[in-house]
């Protein structure tokens, strides 16, 4: 074993692992250290946490199937389906993901909430009259993936890729129209007295 | 890629969103003609020593780089695509060739080719693959409405978006943002904005 570290000394000098006295250069961090400094990095890119702030304020208003917002004077209705990744930036479990069609509403889901895992990744329905999109979406870049858009109507070619420019248009909106709410109630004065007291008491609800 | 299998007419719907950051010039489709054309695909130069290329293309002929009205704007808005052609060195082939190479020298010469020798020969297998190789070659859409500024990348590798994002604010002489909450914010008043410490736990 001796003999192992006297030649561990002697590789690592020359990869600036080790100093000429044979000790290390840097020190060791440990493991749940730079985990936490990972999800803390994570948090901050982009503004992260704005987003995982944004769709959980939206999985909980979307609990009352209620309208969040309005585009063109229709109503934008939205609901969380299929899978949902949670993610916090201090908890000893630092991601969750679940699956299944309700699976977003579990009393898992909100009580993680509760314990400080926000939404980072959903696939969202939104409907919009009589259209339905279907995205996923994550919280740090909101691009948006493996989309569905309403059925074209249009036979053309041309007038196909014009429909389905318009439709993917208009599903950017709708996500501009629900970013937009929230940020109403973000900036609002009753954000941290009112809204998050609210959210949080869902989240806690046996 | 031909059109039929493109994204942006079919298939998976995958998209990066961005804004213009400002209003574009009121002859919006000269400005962003020539923003295109100066930015447009070249091919790689087989006899130098660049592996790599990427610029715009037409979306209709990702050969193309005249981005006329007529193949660049669809109803309100201008569809063009990003070209990535890349070569691959064979280096398993190479490495063979060597090889082979190698035995024939030692058997004329009586002895093994040394280092210099070596990586002359190498040099030289790179450059006859080069002359004769074909690059690999992939497009990603692109589509601007130009009502409401709304770009639309078509593609879902992060390298690829931004590198586009890159090549779009430099030709386009103008801020082109990501359509994520923040960018609805007022820039003062994102600057005082913080994460909601009951909602992380204390963690943010």
């Amino acid at each position: 074993v001796a003999a192992r570290r006297a030649k561990s000394k002697e590789t690592g000098f020359p990869k600036g692992e080790t100093g000429v006295d044979g000790a290390a250069t840097a020190e060791a961090v440990e493991p749940e250290v730079a985990e936490q400094a990972r999800a803390q990095e994570a948090l901050l890119r982009g503004r992260a946490w704005l987003g995982r702030e944004c769709l959980t304020w939206l999985l909980w208003k979307s609990e009352s199937t209620q309208a969040i917002a309005s585009v063109e004077k229709q109503e934008v209705r939205v609901v969380f389906s299929e899978r949902l990744t949670l993610r916090s930036a201090s908890a000893e479990v630092k991601e969750l993901l679940v699956k299944g069609v309700t699976a977003p509403y579990t009393r898992q889901v909100r009580h993680a909430i509760a314990a400080g895992l926000l939404v980072h990744g959903a696939r969202v329905q939104l409907t919009w009259g009589e259209q339905v999109y279907v995205a996923t979406l994550d919280a740090e870049s909101f691009d948006v993936r493996a989309a569905k858009l309403p059925a074209l109507l249009q036979e053309e070619e041309s007038e196909r890729l014009t429909e389905r420019l318009e439709l993917a248009a208009r599903l950017g909106a709708l996500l501009d129209a629900l970013v937009l709410a929230f940020l109403a109630a973000r900036l609002s004065r009753g954000w941290e007295g009112t809204v998050v007291p609210a959210l949080l008491e869902w989240a806690r609800a046996p | 890629m031909s059109a039929l299998q493109m994204p942006i007419r079919r298939g998976s719907v995958s998209f990066a969103r961005f804004r213009l950051g400002a209003a574009p010039p009121r002859d919006v489709r000269r400005w962003l003609t020539t923003a295109l054309r100066a930015g447009a695909f070249e091919p790689i130069d087989l006899r130098g020593d660049q592996d790599r290329a990427a610029g715009f293309v037409e979306l209709e002929a990702e050969g193309m780089t005249a981005f006329t009205p007529s193949t660049m704007f669809t109803g309100m808005a201008a569809v063009f695509a990003w070209r990535v052609d890349k070569l691959r060195l064979p280096s398993a082939q190479l490495r063979g060739e060597l090889a082979r190479w190698s035995q024939a020298f030692e058997a004329a010469n009586k002895r093994p080719p040394g280092r210099k020798e070596k990586t002359e020969q190498k040099d030289t297998l790179k450059r006859a693959w080069r002359s004769r190789a074909e690059p690999v070659s992939r497009t990603f859409d692109v589509s601007l409405d130009l009502t409401s500024r709304e770009l639309l990348v078509w593609a879902t590798s992060s390298t690829v978006v931004e590198e586009v994002h890159a090549a779009l604010e430099e030709q386009l002489g103008m801020a082109v943002v990501r359509a994520v909450p923040s960018a609805a914010i007022a820039s003062n008043r994102l600057d005082a904005l913080q994460p909601t410490p009951a909602l992380f736990g204390g963690g943010a």
